[in-house]
């Protein structure tokens, strides 16, 4: 279990990565954290010819909050993101996630930017990123683009990277007043990929413009957006699901026509250890769990 | 130590038997001053990397090497018909498994290549990674055979023979017949049946399978630094089937991480290593890799078992039936067979239990899978899920307690020596002391109450009872009398330093289950000195004497008692010259603390170094024609029956998440009675270890393969081995009943922990399912198979 | 494993039936395609190059058909080689039929991988299965549409390539396995 040869470049500046990336294209490819891309590369099923380390690019690191953005860099590892106050106040969903990545060790090498590059169809940046409505900024030598995290996430393992383009930051609009975030997944061991998980985020309040002190467990559900994972090649928004309980109190009723809805929004994709029915059937399971959770717990 | 109060069990003093002192060898290991035949550089050391067939079963219609042969670093490439002319082939089988077939098996697949993973060609390179580089040049055209994958089918006639020359796919089969089972059935007040599943799962050993062969071509000699728990069998191997005379042939492992079974069959990759190193000349390193691993490590289990237990009105139980079709891969696995197996799945059902009436059929089926063999507690896991399985469902209906029906049919502790009806002798077991010891130990009574409260608030738990009696130490019965050349016996040696310290080297070996430390303790304990001036070598065929090594439970009963005679001939021939020296009876001296005293008196005359001093540099002062004879050189051999059975039983308390099917492991407990406990700490990491991989086999480890013969999960990615956040506390306590064949009394400690598990964590979890009318009989318990049975899905 | 799918085609029967035996439009719509090569009347070999995420594997694989009905439906068998990943197989229905004024495509496709990608990949297998079946489609869709428009992909172009019953659906059956092959990670 050798990786194939390869010649192996540090930039300093992202000047240099996309000058690198302009050069050799597609036989080039960005390494952050490694955590994926290094065992594919041992045994052998990816060979690049050229990587390109960005890891001592240190524009690309880093969590900054501003006028209602949340902004981090591709190279910010996941244990900043587990352990950033700054996260936690500005993007909940983000801190309720982190502990759910794989384990201690990858968690403080592997980086958000790698992981949303990866799009592997069962882990949890990229839901999240969905929920969120994250906007995902690359930059090649040909300009900067901004893409919607609804339209990065296209296949197993395929974003809409270019390969000339680098990752360089997401913004994530700060989560407004009354709003909560939730999140829960299912994996067969603690920090395998999951079987299936979910991400939420809505806000829980009075249905009209003024709302009345509420107590937890009161109120209705507004502007939901429900991502799950682990159930296609990509994040899938639940909409039928959230719609089922936008402007709705939380009770039997409300959540069974939700869970009810799932089957409108996917038909899960089997994997090695259970099949499309047990994983619609955990959908559901979960989105009672985290929807309660939501309701009745702690908000944000 | 002389501060501390004796501890003897061996009416020495002094005595480290029976202590939990600390493993002499940790601080090497925890300074990674380990010596694992993984870390063996040579200096002109080659490597080699293998081809492996893509295919279940396919014919190798050509093989073009020409374009990997003139790769960067490439010294040389290899087919199997290449090293066939090196290495003869090996069979599979054993004489006292009547009708047993099994094909010759090449070390490199020759026309056809019978499973996923197959080993075809071999690349030697200067570097590992070059010779990966050259394996993406071989062409090797694979014409496709329809690859035979289901046992259950593997003997119609519709289904293509691997082995033409078997005539069929049907390995070995065997029946037990016992009794009037019939009719024990027909009177029966209730029957109890299920089949059952228990599919491959393999070890996930933490260092691979490892070697580096040197071949000496002036001396035509070979030493494999090899990753063996075997390595005198390994050197009986390679010298026959590489014909080189057995003197020739040294096998070393000092440090092994990690063995379970896995390290003591005969793989082509070793063998290939081996006859690379004679074709070249030059040191050759092969170590596998977690991909080659999972696809060419032997596998274990696959079983499918239809088991049924006749029980009257009152909970007496009075027989079982039991069928086991295992599905082995296209060879037997050499020299141990894959039949062994099976053939302990149909002698172990039931045997706790007092019976008369028992039928067993096994049949053993060849396949296009990996092979299968020997993996730690050999059947035990499978046999006991299975009877104890059948022992809950028949007291649920009955309406009895899983505790009570057990006490109730028991072999009872003073009915030994007992004799099965499956035909094992049993020396003395304590299943009664045992149950009545757990009972207490887990608090049942507290458990249960905890259980009905929970489960009013909708919560799933469920307790589960797992008795074992279990095949430890074994005299030749298992292979010598079969033709194998596995030695059933083990040697000590000990040789007094002229300081007074002491080296010791034997033939069972360190697998990382502290056999160093137990030598250690009983060498010391019987010589009289202290464990720190003892050293242990193991693993040398070049400088211990011959045994068995470590295997089937055996290290520690056996090898202690080679080590106490070894320690008692070298005291004795010390108090000789100490005799000499004092101009008194040896037999009115010993050897306390390092120091010859009084046997009496107690008094100090003498140090052990002083004898050493004496003995070696001024025999002249000793009387004429004495003659020191301060090594020493002592053999066991298994005495009485040809087992140690030991016995105990694990209990389990599990919670099930009735809405995802996922089960959480709340507690376990182990009783065990391994006879003589020589290092209760020792005998606990045994009995964790084990209970970790038979939870393994319980909730999470299976090999999936597809109905082509591909094995899917074949990465730590994708294959579940339970994770230190998936094992709950797991808490041991002994019952010691030592076996009257042996001096110390110790038997085999090393698979009950795997032995058991599997059962409890079943019954747990079907105890748990019970109120909800769900049952699972089929591991591992995923929550896929969970909610199966509960009707969600 | 099976994939199955339908595609809404804006072109008749007869126009989606000859591009389906169209190697042109068969290797311009085969993610990866690099190369169809015709052997004999209902053989052929493909030369992929796949790529899912950082994995890139190249498959050099033969493709045969069955069961020709034509402007109906074929089967189609593949096989591909990717040396040391291992190798891929699988066979597709590929059945037409009127829908308004276009044509229903309807298939359904087994494949299989083999070795290594067998061993590390199967997690993912299925998703990047399907978004390659469903890839072809698109692209398929697309330059039939395009073809019925008057224009041609410019692959279509090819030197002396007869149009014959090949590959086609092919989509399915081996290429489909290649491109699974690809996306291999553990």
């Amino acid at each position: 279990m050798k990786a194939a040869r390869f010649d192996y470049i540090r930039p300093r500046t992202v000047q240099e990565v996309l000058d690198h990336l302009a050069e050799h294209g597609d036989e080039a490819k960005v390494i952050a954290g490694g955590q994926s891309l290094v065992p594919t590369m041992n045994v052998r099923l990816a060979a690049p010819a050229v990587l390109i380390d960005i890891n001592h690019v240190e524009e690309l690191s880093g969590i900054e909050a501003d006028k209602g953005t949340l902004r981090i860099g591709a190279l910010t590892r996941h244990a900043e993101i587990a352990a950033s106050e700054t996260v936690a106040a500005h993007a909940p969903l983000l801190s309720m996630a982190a502990p759910w990545i794989a384990h201690e060790a990858i968690r403080n090498r592997g980086t958000f930017g790698g992981s949303l590059a990866t799009a592997d169809p069962a882990s949890e940046w990229p839901a999240c990123a969905t929920v969120l409505d994250a906007t995902i900024h690359l930059v090649s030598a040909r300009g900067t683009r901004q893409v919607a995290a609804g339209d990065f996430f296209q296949g197993v393992y395929e974003t809409a990277i270019e390969p000339d383009e680098l990752l360089t930051h997401v913004e994530i609009p700060a989560i407004g007043e009354g709003y909560r975030a939730g999140f829960s997944e299912f994996a067969r061991r603690k920090g395998d990929y999951a079987s299936v998980g979910v991400a939420v985020q809505g806000r829980v309040g009075a249905s009209g413009a003024i709302g009345r002190l509420l107590k937890r467990g009161e109120g209705r559900l507004h502007d939901l957006r429900i991502a799950f994972f682990g159930v296609a090649a990509r994040p899938m928004l639940a909409t039928a699901a959230a719609a089922a309980l936008e402007e709705q109190p939380l009770d039997e009723s409300t959540l069974k026509a939700a869970q009810e809805a799932l089957p409108t929004d996917f038909t899960p994709m089997e994997d090695l250890y259970m099949s499309s029915a047990a994983k619609a059937h955990l959908a559901r399971v979960l989105l009672g769990r985290v929807m309660t959770t939501l309701y009745h717990g702690e908000g944000r | 130590m002389s501060e501390k109060p004796p501890l003897s069990v061996l009416d020495r003093p002094n005595s480290y038997i029976g202590r939990s002192v600390p493993r002499p060898n940790a601080r090497r290991l925890l300074a990674g001053r380990g010596q694992y035949p993984t870390d063996m550089v040579l200096p002109r050391m080659v490597h080699v990397a293998f081809a492996r067939s893509p295919f279940a079963h396919a014919r190798i219609r050509s093989i073009d090497t020409e374009a990997a042969r003139a790769a960067p670093g490439v010294v040389a490439v290899a087919t199997g018909a290449d090293i066939a002319r090196l290495c003869k082939p090996w069979v599979g089988t054993l004489d006292h498994f009547a009708g047993m077939k099994s094909p010759p098996q090449y070390p490199l697949a020759m026309e056809k290549a019978t499973w996923q993973g197959e080993p075809v060609v071999a690349v030697v390179a200067e570097s590992r990674a070059e010779a990966e580089d050259a394996l993406e040049l071989l062409d090797i055209d694979y014409e496709e055979l329809t690859p035979v994958t289901d046992p259950e089918t593997a003997l119609d006639p519709a289904t293509p023979v691997i082995h033409e020359d078997l005539g069929d796919n049907l390995c070995f089969s065997s029946r037990v017949d016992a009794g009037d089972v019939d009719a024990a059935f027909a009177d029966a007040d209730l029957v109890v049946e299920e089949e059952f599943h228990f599919p491959r799962h393999t070890g996930v050993t933490l260092e691979p399978r490892v070697i580096t062969a040197d071949y000496d071509p002036s001396e035509e000699r070979l030493t494999a630094y090899h990753g063996s728990q075997t390595p005198y069998q390994m050197q009986d191997v390679y010298a026959r089937h590489l014909g080189l005379a057995e003197e020739n042939v040294r096998v070393l492992c000092k440090d092994l991480g990690g063995a379970f079974g896995i390290k003591l069959h005969v793989h082509g990759e070793e063998m290939t290593t081996c006859a690379l190193s004679m074709m070249l000349g030059r040191p050759v390193k092969w170590v596998a890799d977690r991909l080659e691993s999972f696809v060419s490590d032997i596998h274990a289990r696959d079983h499918r078992v239809r088991a049924r237990m006749a029980v009257t009105a009152e909970g007496r139980i009075v027989g079982f039936d039991v069928d086991d079709l295992t599905g082995v891969g296209p060879y037997s696995v050499f020299p141990r067979t894959s039949a062994v197996e099976g053939n302990q799945v149909i002698k172990l059902v039931g045997a706790p239990y007092a019976i008369e009436h028992y039928r067993a059929a096994l049949k053993v089926v060849l396949q296009n899978k990996n092979v299968m063999s020997q993996y730690r507690a050999v059947g035990h896991p499978i046999a006991f899920a299975v009877t104890e399985s059948l022992v809950d469902k028949a007291a649920a209906e009955l309406d009895m307690d899983p505790v009570a029906i057990r006490r109730a049919n028991y072999v009872p502790d003073d009915a030994y020596p007992y004799k099965t009806a499956s035909g094992m002798a049993y020396e003395q077991l304590s299943l009664q002391q045992s149950l009545d010891r757990l009972v207490e130990f887990i608090d049942y009574e507290g458990l249960r109450r905890e259980q009905a409260q929970l489960r009013e608030k909708g919560v799933y738990r469920g307790i589960g009872l797992g008795t074992f009696v279990e095949i430890t130490a074994p005299g030749a019965a298992f292979y010598g009398v079969g033709g194998a050349r596995i030695s059933a016996q083990d040697g000590c040696s000990m040789k007094l330093e002229p300081s007074g310290r002491v080296q010791l080297a034997i033939s069972i070996n360190e697998l990382g289950q502290g056999t160093e430390t137990i030598v250690a303790q009983v060498a010391a304990t019987e010589l009289g000195v202290s464990m720190e001036d003892i050293r242990v070598t193991t693993g040398d065929t070049g400088s211990t004497p011959y045994g068995g090594a470590a295997w089937a439970s055996r290290a520690a009963a056996i090898g202690s008692e080679a080590t106490v005679r070894a320690a008692r001939a070298l005291r004795e021939n010390i108090l000789e010259v100490a005799g000499a020296v004092l101009q008194e009876a040896p037999a009115d001296l010993d050897i306390r603390d390092g120091q010859i005293v009084g046997r009496e008196s107690g008094e100090e005359r003498l140090s052990v170094a002083e004898v050493g001093r004496v003995g070696y540099f001024r025999p002249d002062t000793l009387p004429p024609d004495f003659h020191p004879q301060l090594s020493v050189v002592r053999h066991y051999a298994p005495q009485g029956l040809p087992f140690a059975f030991t016995n105990g039983i694990h209990a389990s308390y599990v919670e099930v998440d009735v809405e995802t099917g996922g089960v959480t492991l709340l507690k376990h407990w182990v009783v065990e009675d391994c006879g003589r406990v020589l290092n209760p700490k020792l005998v606990e990491e045994q009995a964790r270890g084990g209970v970790a991989q038979g939870i393994g086999m319980a909730l999470f480890e299976e090999c999936l393969y597809s109905e082509e013969g591909q094995l899917t999960n074949a990465s730590l990615a994708d294959y579940l081995v339970p994770l230190s956040s998936e094992l709950p506390d797991i808490h041991v306590t002994h019952v010691e009943t030592p076996t009257q064949y042996s001096e110390i009394g110790a038997k085999g400690a090393g698979e009950a922990g795997t032995a058991a598990s599997p059962g409890a964590i079943m019954n747990a979890v079907n105890d748990a399912l019970r109120p909800l009318g769900a049952r699972v009989s089929a591991m591992p318990m995923t929550p896929e198979r969970i909610l199966t049975a509960l009707g969600r899905i | 494993m099976d994939i199955s799918g339908e595609q809404h085609i804006p072109a008749s029967r007869g126009a989606v039936w000859q591009a389906l035996n169209d190697p042109a439009v068969l290797e311009a719509s085969i993610p990866g395609c690099e190369g169809l090569e015709k052997l004999s009347d209902t053989d052929f070999d493909a030369r992929i190059v796949s790529r899912i995420g950082s994995i890139k594997a190249r498959f050099q694989g033969q493709v045969s058909l069955s069961d020709v009905r034509p402007e109906e439906g074929y089967v189609i068998h593949g096989r591909g080689q990717g040396g040391v990943a291992g190798a891929v197989k699988g066979s597709a229905t590929v059945q037409l039929a009127d829908d308004g004024a276009g044509t229903l495509l309807r298939y359904t496709a087994r494949a299989e991988v083999a070795g290594k990608l067998a061993g590390v990949g199967s997690r993912v297998i299925q998703g990047v299965a399907s978004k390659t079946a469903n890839d072809f489609f698109d692209n398929f869709t697309r330059y039939v549409s395009a073809e019925e428009g008057g224009r041609m992909p410019e692959s279509a172009a090819v030197a002396g390539w007869r149009r014959t019953p090949v590959v086609a659906g092919s989509v399915a059956a081996v290429l489909v396995g290649a491109a699974i092959a690809a996306a291999l990670l553990i």
